[in-house]
């Protein structure tokens, strides 16, 4: 850009010609004590609940306990910057952050703040992080499928759009995984009429780790409809609570606005221990492994934001997968309990399943969709039920089998076509799956043209079984994608495609 | 603590009845600022107020004895009272609550201003004035300088703060100019 000396001086004038000369008036407070990030002021008599103050050295905070003789007030920054007697401020403003497209592609911290050094956001709109849940006459029931693009999620625990799916399993067994690739999925859907904008919220994980999965979505394509908010391990607790409700407002953006939006909250287990830390230092009373008496209400009043609308306030939806980490597979500790009591089906990840291979470890026997199954394609419908059966027998039979040296025919068979299930359900990560090539490999597995591949063959046969339908066959895909159902037709000519390739394997 | 908080309404309630003039007000404040202040600054006079070895009739007789001719009547006596009751460790609380419910009862204002420089005894009478006349009520002012200021004034009026320093009016250029 050539910007000669002069027109710097004029642009200047003019700035300093428009800056505001009234006198700052200002409702103040003084902080009493500091420590621990929370800070009790005196004064501030009429602050509400929530609202944002601001401390001297452009430190904010939000009022959050409004006691008789004092304010309670956590702090979002560097808490050594503020000593006894200084003056706070109101802003007269409750928490709020930028939303819109603008933040599309972006990383920022909990109040909107970018922190990827791609400049500031000019986001013309901004909402509210604690904003009510919608009622029952705002919302309507899920029915459009949200893919994944992985087979053994979309075929058996599908999700909906504007539906809760907690994933849930101990440390290292895949959850952030689950969800990176179910973004990374959803770039399919920008080349059609009702894209899905995403919003992944890291709360107290490593920066470095969130620093490989920005370069992973930047890799994959997937930062182009997808913003980040981070609150990093080494952040204050007060910005690791409000994280997930900073993602939501933007979520909820898209929804209001007749979008569709995915918003995944990685994890909530953290935001509850930074949450009990607050309140423990705000000396809240400590019940249940000394987590407040309202953190069942914490996670409650987030989830149920997530929603799908009705026509009349434009369609729009909200689904949300908020992940748990869970502690030697505990699922009936205190966290876990309620969040799968507040959501519509979890997905379970086993931590065997994860060391014998089986990526993405879902445990299928524990994991459920409940409402996910009426936003599924008939197609898949119809192959997943066989799904579920084949692979209910496999594990009921796979412990007896260890023991026994001979088998009878048919449990033989039964066995042979679970571990043939087992094997088409594995994925690599970053790969997400099309619904039609899922729907093709499923079908083929359970109509048996797999039972006599050899087990070490059939990952090879997979990528041949799809190249040959997209090369040879690729009417039946798009009848797949077009229709949504299996037809006798379409089956009896999936069946001879299948043969013919088999043939040639 | 919830003990003390009773305790601590009950005697500033006693020396806010005992108030009924501006300049009462403004008498007992400055006794109980005194008295607070001293007892920080000197060790001695801390330790006489809050032993408990001391005999309670003779702590009471000599403070009656140095206070009597100084102190409102009725102050005295409610300072008498904590005494007898071994409170005067709630003194800072109690001189605080009383401030704050005197000022609700006589219609007074608590005003600080900080300005760069010093003014005058002219200027401020004439400011109290116009505040007085502003907000319609008694003034409790008090005055200071700050030199980081560099100009303007900070008036504060109970919890709002009416800023014009030359200071805060360039940080609100900086912001603006840098577009936080």
């Amino acid at each position: 850009m050539d910007i000669k000396t002069n027109q710097i001086g004029d642009l200047l004038r003019d700035q300093i010609k428009n800056i505001d000369n009234n006198v700052d008036v200002n409702e103040v407070g003084e902080v009493l004590e500091i420590g621990d990030g929370v800070a009790r002021t005196s004064g501030l008599g009429n602050v509400m609940s929530s609202e944002l103050v601001e401390f001297p050295n452009n430190v904010f905070g939000m009022a959050l306990n409004l006691e008789e003789e004092n304010v309670g007030v956590v702090l979002f920054g560097d808490s050594s910057l503020v000593k006894e007697g200084d003056t706070v401020k109101r802003t007269g403003k409750v928490v709020e952050v930028p939303v819109g497209k603008e933040l599309l592609g972006r990383v920022v911290n909990p109040l909107g703040v970018p922190m990827d050094g791609k400049g500031p956001i000019n986001a013309k709109h901004s909402l509210q992080i604690e904003r009510k849940a919608l009622g029952v006459m705002q919302r309507y029931p899920v029915k459009e499928p949200l893919q994944t693009g992985l087979k053994s999620i979309d075929s058996m625990i599908p999700i909906g759009r504007g539906q809760r799916e907690l994933i849930i399993g101990d440390r290292q067994t895949g959850k952030s995984a689950i969800a990176t690739d179910t973004i990374i999925n959803q770039k399919s859907t920008h080349s059609g009429d009702s894209p899905v904008y995403c919003i992944y919220v890291a709360i107290g994980q490593k920066a470095s780790t969130v620093a490989k999965l920005v370069g992973e979505l930047e890799a994959n394509g997937a930062m182009e409809y997808t913003t980040v908010v981070v609150a990093n391990a080494s952040d204050p607790a007060p910005l690791q609570y409000i994280a997930p409700y900073s993602g939501c407002a933007m979520g909820e953006y898209y929804r209001d606005n007749g979008m569709h939006g995915l918003i995944v909250y990685d994890d909530l287990s953290k935001q509850a221990t930074a949450y009990r830390q607050m309140s423990l230092v705000l000396r809240r009373p400590p019940g249940r492994e000394a987590f407040p008496g309202d953190v069942f209400y914490l996670h409650s009043r987030l989830l149920e934001r997530s929603s799908k609308l009705s026509e009349d306030l434009g369609s729009g939806s909200l689904t949300a997968l908020p992940v748990i980490e869970t502690q030697e597979g505990d699922v009936s500790a205190y966290i876990p309990t309620n969040v799968i009591s507040i959501t519509d089906g979890q997905i379970y990840l086993d931590t065997n399943l994860f060391n014998g291979g089986v990526r993405p470890a879902v445990d299928v026997g524990l994991s459920v969709s409940r409402v996910g199954g009426s936003a599924q394609i008939k197609a898949m419908k119809k192959i997943a039920g066989k799904l579920r059966l084949d692979l209910a027998q496999f594990r009921e039979l796979e412990a007896f089998a260890k023991f026994a040296s001979d088998l009878d025919d048919a449990t033989a068979a039964q066995i042979t076509r679970g571990r043939r299930m087992v094997e088409i359900l594995k994925q690599n990560q970053y790969v997400p799956m099309s619904t039609a090539n899922q729907v093709l490999i499923i079908y083929a597995a359970s109509q048996g043209y797999l039972d006599d591949i050899e087990l070490e063959s059939v990952k090879d046969f997979e990528v041949g079984l799809l190249e040959h339908f997209a090369s040879k066959s690729p009417e039946c895909i798009k009848e797949i994608e077009d229709t949504g159902n299996i037809g006798d037709d379409l089956a009896k000519k999936m069946n001879k495609a299948i043969e013919a390739f088999k043939k040639s394997f | 603590m919830k003990q003390n908080h009773k305790k601590i309404k009950i005697y500033s309630e006693a020396l806010c009845n005992s108030v009924d003039t501006f300049e009462t007000f403004q008498n007992v404040k400055a006794c109980l600022h005194e008295l607070t202040a001293l007892s920080k600054k000197d060790l001695m006079i801390n330790t006489f107020l809050k032993s408990k070895s001391v005999d309670m009739s003779k702590k009471m007789n000599i403070f009656t004895e140095a206070f009597q001719e100084v102190f409102d009547k009725n102050l005295l006596e409610v300072l008498l009272v904590m005494i007898e009751n071994d409170d005067m460790n709630l003194l800072i609380d109690v001189n605080k609550s009383f401030v704050v419910l005197a000022k609700e009862k006589l219609n007074i204002a608590y005003v600080e201003v900080t300005s760069s420089a010093d003014m005058d005894e002219n200027m401020k009478n004439q400011l109290s004035d116009k505040l007085s006349d502003i907000t319609s009520k008694k003034i409790d002012i008090n005055f200071s300088t700050n030199q980081d200021l560099i100009g303007g004034l900070k008036i504060k009026i109970d919890d709002m703060l009416f800023d014009s320093s030359l200071k805060t009016k360039l940080e609100n250029a900086k912001s603006k100019l840098i577009g936080v």
